[in-house]
């Protein structure tokens, strides 16, 4: 597939990692956590990517913005092969691809308050930005993800866990990205709380025009949310389709699977189906 | 209707900490019919768990059981000498936990855990026991058991370790079966193989079954009744099905209506708000912070627990 409108392009993605063994760590064999991927996420839409785990959907979140190095392949952002460009051109490409982590407890610097999390990206990246607009924006962004303003001057350990996703997202936003990798954002929330978040993010993709990459394990929320589904298994994606299709009409059985082992509200009830 | 197994009445656990006392767990009422499973459903911090524990008399300082009864099987578990109550203990009730391979002890083998348990709570001799632990390993869908056995819970994957928890759990024919979490650790493929397990081995060997879980989709497939607990208490209990069309509590709705994936891609309808703070719950109704439907007797007095229509209990003056 090469849309017009593709923002982000991955074609024949391998990562592996050694196995390494002995004193001399020597390198015994490779795991070949993301083996042979392509993927093309038009823009401004969600696509989803399924999986359970191991199956090495993080690790391609991480590879696509250059946290792990991919053994071979491709990975176009706005047309840019983002393994090939200098880390210069990099910098500046990666503003607008942004990745908001599974784990708000871990990924939040506790010794940090919500403005220093904030501004971090913004020091780096526009470092003539005065304090007053670096302030001014950081409050505009916490207003967006529905926190209060004031919250800036406060640490993460002072807020729960759908607050700190918010404070992620939000960290995400402030760079005005056209893209964001979402890696499990709700999985470790409530499910109230998940709604809260999820309904936010529809939002702010409506009004900033984002494009989102979702990854999640649970096939309901990657539903929801959802344009087109990837699903991913050892490495490999093994089915890929419109959600509409891919929750109807699954062609492959390890997709059916899945579907059938999600436990279902409507479907399940057990006085209907025991004794 | 079947006779009761288990009553739990008025059942209040408290965490006394430095500067605040937590009440986790505020006037618990349920009981579990005999061969019935139970879903205990609620979010992080509702007390499902401490609710467990406290039955169990496993809560640890600087937590307290202040009051309540536990009526198990005509005794009240509360007031038992420790002695009977470590005999009731993975022999009469069993429990089981989240994460399986912490619940493990790594140094020992498998084989040797599932027969500590019959050492401590059976008479079964040295033989006997070797081979009630392969039979046990062979229930709950372990291959090749007699060799397996000799396994240490490293070598295991995440589901395998929670089927040697089951068997362990199972190995003195308990009355009743605690699982707090069982599947939330795992894939969903392997949560439905457990889940599957679980409700061929209840068919089988006839016991009552507890299951703790944030999951209410989960709960609906594996719950003969549901109750569904918030910030302390047990808002709403009913069976099943009546449970999910029918449901009454405006924090049970909340939940049901947050799940995504019911019907495509609309707005979900979120609860407003978070979870109140355990150490600063609003007055009167818990729920009456987040609650669309609050008014302002609902801040004067928690509400009781009535009866709507038959064994269908609400904590709500609304409905």
């Amino acid at each position: 597939m090469n849309d017009a409108n593709e923002i982000l392009s991955v074609s024949g993605l391998h990562v592996h990692f050694p196995l390494r063994r002995g004193v001399l760590s020597r390198t015994v064999g490779w795991v070949k956590a993301v083996d042979g991927v392509d993927l093309s996420v038009p823009e401004g839409s969600t696509v989803g990517l399924v999986g359970e785990s191991g199956c090495g959907k993080t690790t391609l979140a991480r590879t696509v913005v250059r946290l792990i190095r991919e053994r071979e392949g491709r990975i176009a952002f706005q047309g840019e092969d983002l393994t090939q460009i200098p880390s210069a051109r990099l910098r500046q490409l990666r503003r607008h691809l942004q990745l908001v982590f599974q784990d708000p407890f871990a990924s939040l610097d506790p010794r940090f308050t919500v403005a220093q999390i904030l501004q971090e990206g913004l020091r780096i990246l526009e470092p003539k930005l005065s304090k007053d607009a670096r302030d001014r924006r950081t409050a505009e962004m916490l207003t967006e993800v529905g926190l209060d303003p004031e919250s800036m001057t406060r640490y993460p350990h002072e807020f729960s866990g759908g607050q700190r996703q918010r404070i992620s997202i939000a960290r995400a936003l402030i760079m005005r990205p056209k893209m964001i990798i979402l890696d499990e954002p709700v999985s470790s929330l409530d499910v109230s709380v998940q709604a809260q978040v999820l309904n936010l993010l529809r939002d702010l993709q409506r009004r900033f025009g984002l494009t989102y990459l979702f990854i999640a394990h649970d096939l309901d929320v990657i539903r929801h949310m959802s344009d087109e589904v990837y699903v991913m298994r050892a490495g490999r994606i093994i089915e890929q389709a419109s959600t509409e299709k891919l929750f109807g009409k699954p062609s492959q059985e390890y997709t059916r699977r899945l579907l059938d082992a999600s436990p279902r509200i409507d479907a399940g009830e057990r006085g209907t189906h025991r004794r | 209707m079947a006779e009761e197994l288990l009553r739990i009445d008025d059942l209040h656990t408290s965490f006394f900490l430095e500067d605040s006392v937590v009440r986790a767990v505020e006037g618990v009422t349920f009981s579990v019919r005999r061969g019935e499973a139970l879903g205990l459903v609620g979010e992080s911090g509702c007390g499902k768990s401490v609710t467990a524990l406290s039955m169990l008399r496993l809560v640890q300082e600087p937590g307290r059981v202040l009051r309540g009864r536990v009526t198990f099987s005509g005794r009240d578990l509360l007031t038992l000498p420790e002695s009977a109550m470590r005999r009731v203990r993975g022999g009469e009730i069993a429990m089981i936990f989240q994460e399986p391979k912490a619940a493990l002890n790594p140094v020992f083998t498998i084989e040797f855990q599932i027969q500590e348990m019959l050492r401590v709570h059976t008479a079964l001799s040295k033989a006997d026991r070797r081979r009630r632990t392969v039979e046990l390993l062979d229930k709950v869908g372990i291959a090749e058991p007699a060799q397996r056995m000799k396994d240490y819970p490293h070598q295991l994957s995440g589901g395998q370790a929670q089927r040697v928890m089951t068997a362990m759990a199972l190995s003195c024919r308990p009355k009743l079966l605690v699982a707090d979490e069982p599947t939330t650790a795992l894939d969903v493929t392997v949560q439905a193989r457990i889940m599957r397990l679980f409700r061929q081995l209840q068919e089988e060997i006839e016991f009552a079954f507890v299951l703790i879980t944030h999951d209410i989709a989960l709960c609906a497939q594996a719950a003969d009744r549901i109750a569904v607990m918030y910030a302390g208490v047990i808002v709403e209990i009913a069976a099943t099905r009546e449970l999910i069309r029918n449901p009454l509590h405006p924090y049970t709705r909340g939940l049901l209506d947050s799940l995504p994936g019911r019907t495509a891609r609309r707005e979900l309808r979120s609860i407003p708000g978070t979870v109140p703070d355990p150490a600063a719950k609003p007055p009167g109704c818990f729920f009456s912070s987040r609650c669309p439907l609050a008014e302002a007797r609902c801040r004067d007095e928690l509400p009781e627990m009535r009866e709507i229509a038959p064994d269908h209990w609400v904590r709500c003056v609304r409905v």
